[in-house]
């Protein structure tokens, strides 16, 4: 059963395996990774490391090397040449050869000791290390030598490297001293296999009688010039490796130790304190220094031997005592011997030799510095790594770690002036008294100081005026100039990262705020200014005539560009000045200020081409965008961010094209949108339907509008495409924010009008049960939750007004800004006037968040509808309780608002017996105004119909006011059954499909009435929903007239 | 090897001898891999279609044969779920590498049913390929330098009662491990999953 990952397994014949083991996960990447890919992650990973190792400016470059190494290690497993392993290993020690802080440094050996494994002579690798002065107090060298000459026979070396070791106090001292007691171990269970081998003399060691040749063993080869191996190929022909697998390996030990007995006096002296070795050893370093200073006279290949570096000892030199001992007792064959050139070695290989010699050479050899050759590119940049790069590459790296450097020193930039501007506005809100006036927002590179001369916005500070004006300085012309090179900068930023945009972003903003907290690309800021700008402006115009619009193509052209241009300075005294100016930016403005700017850098961001594509075609849509609304807040004005732009939902088209233009920032949208039928709701403006800035979070679909540049409009009715698309989520169709916004954008008289409504700034706070919740002064302690809908919350609390005083609070915290809620219920008081005061009387308040809306109702209705009636009352009850439903709804739908989502959850009870029974609707979220959106046609989106969940309903209903009339019955029906209704169409209509006979015959006297009146409310027939309501509230009305009185009493007792 | 040559089919008790021979031979192979024992002190032999090195130490082999009778009785109850070789180093008694075998055995099958419907060969290749994966682990483990010694850990049914010569202990987890699911086999009565776990050990 072989599993996926096996590669392993497969290939473990490729698989070089190393001393501290593999990473599998590693291992099975690098196992079945496809030959050859350029483009593979190893190979962008080792790039990454190359140009770590070029532009690292920290102090310890030998551990990217060092990492570097590891990584290949494990990443090739095969080793070889892909992995570049030798050469990264030469460099990396040539690099840091003459570093004497690295000598110390057991990364550094580590490197060293890895090198060693591709010289073909290690143990020169190994002195030569030793005498630089390299590790030398490090364990790890002299065990790792020591073992070398242990795989080559010389036991006697490897003691006095131990002794030498030890000797030095290498650290980590323990476990030198463990490895020397193996290697005595290992050294005297030879000894002692051998000498009960030379007891019994001519039998062989071996129980099968014979020495067995082994296979794959590696052979010592005899010979000077062609090394030629022995005929005989056991025993004494055998290179030893002390560790491993090998059967074969006792033998040849044993057979060494024979070999090497002269050497040793073994008899007397067991090796662990000869001093013979001693001896020996306390030769070996001097003789090595002294062979350090010795100029050899071989003649190295185009290198030149200065004095004081290398050492250019060869094994011959270090073996001078032993080597021709060995060879004599071992040379078996009668091979005469004849000069060996190991790098000449011809037999069986089909690389050209010499190539391993040279690697300690490489590294030996000091760099010849010739005086008057001066390099002139960077060399070191080039070559400093394993690989070469190429001039690109390393200007690419260089160019990123600017970009970084500089935009982080923006970052810093930026912060500081907001810190320091934070500042100064603190101190003129505290100053001044503002007004609403006229300015043109600018740039806010400069010190606001000049805020002084120019009108001073006006600021709500305990009045919620919806106009608040940013705080502008005028900023004088020089400074655009020095602003708009800043935006080419900001513009040329690739990463720039607005992750944070809080801080980025001045603090005169707040769209800003808002789009920068959306965005992460790089381009909000200029946009957003700039509409901002265009905001206010019309604005004036705005609230002082009507819809005095005027929309000039250029202005609307100079929208489109402004993202790209600053509006230059005039102070914004003079509009007609700004109107010129305007003008005069034409379509260079968008070219020429991505002068140095890739045009779409981020390949996400189209805006530019978006923005661009309002020039070249027809017609030509703009994407409708949410409102913010930017209102100070009373209990919010501490905050800084108190002065901002203001768009108001009046619909005048520069404010759309404005907003348009923001709405443009918009990733990933196309100019290609459909029209929705909200487009039709353009009461006021000529064309265009949408101001608000975009939220990109929730845009599921956008609508566009013709804009109003071409004076034409050409939106569609499409209602029926869209609201056919309900999926039943609130936020789609009909019900989604956007369009919300767009319709409340769209009324006359502004929301932010209303008393009551309230712009929070920043994120809506958290609203939980059993938590506090403070909103400025008033804190509300949340009780319970009451509802939770799509996307919203609502809670029972209270709010202490003083002393003891408590007053009842209903909370909804919708995650959406919109203040639907808040809308519905002014729209409704409006309407009804005074008779609104039975149902809809309580006062509402709105905070508007960015993230979210929190409506605070006073209200005295703290009792769920649901949880009354969980004692399944009687029916004069629910008889009352209908009653005040109908008159409520009726009310609702005489003012042409359609609640939708009329069912117990979202129906709250007054407990006051003075007004007993009264309810309340608690929750707006489904409510469509007829007077706003008359299109809606579709059912299917009504919790209440997808409560129902009868086919036969949506065939049905003419007019969505029904959909109220099948809420009401939902809830009777409920409260009588305690189940949902189910609703069967027949011939005389939509009939209540009877479970059980039985029920009804309780009750006999009332439950024709029942019938009735459920007849009724579902056949509504051609009728009025006004007038059916009404009816069959008369009719409940004298069916239970006697017990009318009773209820009320009996209600208190249902507390 | 062909113990069960001619019988038709698994029977719980052929399943039980199976499954411990696998253990017998597998323990050694892992003992002579790593290092624990010195490598002359193992022979081979063929076994599965394959030359395992088993060991000749007289100590050792009267354990571990101790061990595998112990086991088959456990099979043959079904009470044991998983069998540890634990390896850890003399010097520091750190857990260095941990194989671990899951052993499901599957309760419905009785000393009276009727032998299933398997192979031998099937499951001798299976086997095979799990001692050949044993054997090619050295691609990933890291060299055990010191010396080290090993524990045999059995995982068994709660109730059990501990015989003589074992005794409770830990589970004996390695520190910061890799892990490495090998092949498993199954005889149709128990099915053995087997596993390496090991410690990353850096360079010297």
């Amino acid at each position: 059963m072989a599993e996926g990952g096996d590669e392993w397994e497969l290939c473990k014949e490729n698989v070089q395996p190393l001393k501290q083991g593999r990473t599998i996960s590693a291992l099975q990447e690098a196992l079945s990774q496809q030959e050859g890919t350029s483009h593979s992650p190893i190979h962008q990973q080792q790039q990454t490391f190359e140009t770590e190792i070029r532009f690292c400016n920290g102090d310890d470059p030998l551990d990217i090397w060092d990492r570097y190494i590891k990584w290949t290690q494990q990443v090739f497993p095969q080793g070889g040449k892909e992995s570049n392993l030798s050469t990264l290993l030469e460099r990396a020690v040539t690099a840091f050869k003459n570093e004497t802080k690295y000598f110390g440094d057991h990364r550094y050996l580590s490197l060293w000791i890895k090198y060693a494994e591709f010289c073909s002579q290690p143990l020169d690798l190994y002195s030569y290390v030793h005498s630089q002065g390299i590790g030398t107090q490090l364990a790890a060298l002299y065990i790792s030598w020591a073992e070398e000459y242990e795989s080559q026979g010389n036991v006697k070396r490897a003691d006095a490297i131990f002794q030498e070791g030890l000797k030095c106090k290498a650290e980590p001292f323990d476990k030198l001293q463990y490895h020397f007691r193996n290697f005595q171990a290992r050294l005297s269970q030879q000894i002692m296999s051998s000498m009960a081998e030379s007891c019994s003399d001519d039998t062989e060691s071996n129980p099968d009688g014979e020495l067995n040749r082994a296979s794959l063993a590696e052979l010592k080869f005899k010979g000077k010039k062609k090394a030629t191996v022995p005929v005989i190929r056991t025993g004494p022909s055998l290179k030893s490796h002390a560790r491993g697998l090998s059967l074969q390996g006792s033998n040849l030990v044993r057979n060494q130790q024979k070999s090497s007995l002269p050497v040793f006096d073994e008899n007397e002296v067991v090796p662990t304190e000869s001093e013979s070795i001693n001896r020996e050893s306390w030769m070996a370093p001097p003789s090595i220094r002294e062979k350090e200073n010795e100029q050899d006279p071989r003649k190295w290949s185009k290198t030149k031997l200065s004095g004081a570096a290398c050492s250019a000892t060869t094994s011959l030199n270090n073996k001078t005592d032993f080597v021709p001992f060995v060879e004599e007792s071992d040379q078996l064959s009668v091979i005469t011997p004849c000069k060996i050139n190991s790098s000449v070695n011809n037999v069986l290989s089909a690389r050209k030799p010499g190539k391993n010699e040279d690697l300690l050479e490489k590294v030996q050899v000091e760099p010849k510095e010739e005086g008057d050759i001066k390099v002139m590119y960077c060399k070191q940049l080039l070559y400093g790594g394993a690989s070469e790069f190429c001039f690109e590459e390393v200007r690419a790296e260089l160019f990123r770690k600017k970009a970084f450097s500089a935009l982080d020193e923006k970052n810093e930039q930026m912060r500081r002036e907001i810190e320091e501007k934070q500042k100064l506005v603190q101190q003129l809100l505290a100053e001044r008294q503002l007004e609403t006036s006229q300015v043109l927002p600018e740039r806010s590179q400069s010190e606001p100081d000049c805020v002084s001369s120019t009108q001073a916005p006006k600021l709500n500070l305990n009045d919620q005026r919806t106009y608040e004006e940013p705080e502008f300085g005028a900023f004088p012309t020089p400074r655009n100039v020095k602003s708009m090179d800043f935006l080419q900068e900001v513009a040329s930023c690739e990463d720039q990262c607005l992750s944070d945009g809080d801080v980025f972003v001045p603090p005169h903003y707040k769209d800003d705020l808002v789009v920068a907290e959306c965005f992460q690309g790089g381009y909000t800021e200029p946009f957003s200014r700039v509409s901002a700008s265009f905001t206010i402006f019309d604005e004036m115009e705005a609230t002082e005539s009507k819809a005095n619009c005027k929309p000039t193509v250029s202005t609307a052209l100079n929208n489109v560009l402004k993202p790209a241009e600053y509006v230059s300075s005039a102070p914004s005294t003079d509009q007609a000045n700004v109107q010129e100016e305007i003008e005069h930016m034409n379509e260079d403005g968008i070219l020429s200020s991505c002068r140095n700017t890739t045009f779409c850098p981020s390949l996400d961001n189209t805006i530019e081409f978006i923005t661009a594509a309002k020039l070249v075609s027809t017609p030509f849509c703009g994407i409708p965008m949410e409102r913010t609304n930017l209102c100070t807040d009373n209990s919010v004005c501490e905050e800084v961010t108190a002065s901002y732009s203001n768009l108001t939902k009046v619909a005048t088209p520069e404010v759309k094209d404005s907003e348009f233009i923001q709405a443009l920032m918009i990733k990933k949208l196309s100019p290609i949108m459909e029209a929705s039928l909200e487009d039709v709701r353009l009461s006021v403006s000529s064309g265009s339907s949408t101001s608000s800035i975009a939220r990109l979070s929730s845009i599921k679909e956008m609508t566009v509008t013709e804009e109003t540049l071409y004076g034409e409009f050409t939106c569609e009715k499409r209602s029926c495409n869209e609201s056919d698309r309900m999926p039943g989520n609130l936020l789609e169709g009909s019900w989604s924010t956007e369009v919300r916004n767009q319709l409340l954008s769209n009324i006359s008289t502004p929301l932010s009008s209303y008393p009551g409504f309230y712009t929070g700034i920043g994120k809506m706070p958290i609203v939980q049960e059993s938590c506090e919740l403070c909103l400025g002064d008033e804190v509300f302690r949340i009780e319970k939750e009451v509802l939770t809908t799509d996307n919203a919350k609502i809670f029972l609390g209270q709010l202490k007004t003083g002393g003891e005083d408590y007053r009842h609070v209903l909370i909804k915290a919708e995650y959406e800004p919109l203040a639907w809620d808040f809308y519905i219920d002014t729209q409704i008081k409006d309407r009804l006037g005074d008779d609104s005061e039975k149902y809809f009387g309580d006062e509402c308040r709105c905070f508007l968040y960015k993230n979210g809306c929190l409506t605070i109702y006073s209200t005295q209705n703290t009792s769920r509808l649901q949880d009354l009636i969980l004692n399944r009352p009687g029916q004069d009850l629910i008889a009352f309780f209908t009653m005040n439903l109908l008159k409520m709804v009726e009310q609702m739908h005489n003012c042409q608002m359609v609640h939708g989502d009329i069912s117990l959850e979202t129906l709250l009870v007054k407990e006051d017996p003075v007004s007993a029974g009264v309810l309340k609707v608690a929750d707006f979220s489904y409510c469509v105004d007829l007077t706003l959106q008359p299109e809606v046609t579709c059912l299917s989106g009504f919790r209440v119909i997808r409560n129902i969940q009868s086919p036969d309903i949506m065939e049905e209903c003419a007019s969505l006011y029904q959909v109220d009339l099948l809420g009401i019955a939902n809830t009777v029906y409920k409260m009588l059954k305690g189940r949902n209704i189910q609703i069967l169409k027949d011939d005389s209509g939509l009939n209540v499909v009877q479970e059980d006979e039985e029920e009804l015959k309780e009750n006999d006297e009332k439950s024709s009435v029942w019938h009735d009146f459920f007849k009724k409310i579902l056949n509504p027939g051609t009728s009025s929903t006004v007038t059916v309501l009404s009816e069959l509230y008369f009719e409940i009305e004298s069916a239970f007239k006697d017990s009318l009185l009773l209820i009320l009493a009996l209600y208190s007792d249902y507390d | 090897m062909a113990k069960q040559g001619t019988l038709s089919g698994i029977t719980l008790k052929g399943s039980a001898e199976l499954v411990a021979e696998f253990f017998s031979f597998g323990i050694n192979s892992i003992l002579y891999q790593r290092g624990i024992y010195p490598p002359e002190t193992f022979t081979r032999v063929t076994q599965y279609n394959l030359s395992i090195f088993v060991t000749t130490d007289p100590k050792l082999k009267s354990y571990l044969n101790n061990v595998v009778l112990q086991l088959k009785e456990w099979l043959f109850q079904c009470t044991v779920q998983k069998l540890v070789v634990v390896i850890t180093s003399l010097e520091t008694n750190e857990v260095l590498e941990r194989w671990q075998f899951d052993i499901e055995c599957d309760k419905t099958a009785s000393e009276n049913s009727t032998p299933r419907e398997k192979s031998i060969k099937v499951i001798q290749d299976e086997i095979r390929s799990v001692i050949r994966q044993i054997t090619a682990s050295v691609t990933f483990l890291p060299l055990l330098e010191t010396a080290c010694a090993f524990d045999l850990l059995i995982y068994t049914d709660k109730d059990l009662e501990v015989p003589e010569k074992w005794e409770e202990s830990g589970p004996q987890m390695v520190n910061n491990s890799e892990e490495v699911r090998l092949r498993s086999f199954t005889t149709t009565i128990h099915k053995v999953n087997s596993m390496v776990a090991y410690k990353k050990i850096d360079t010297i």
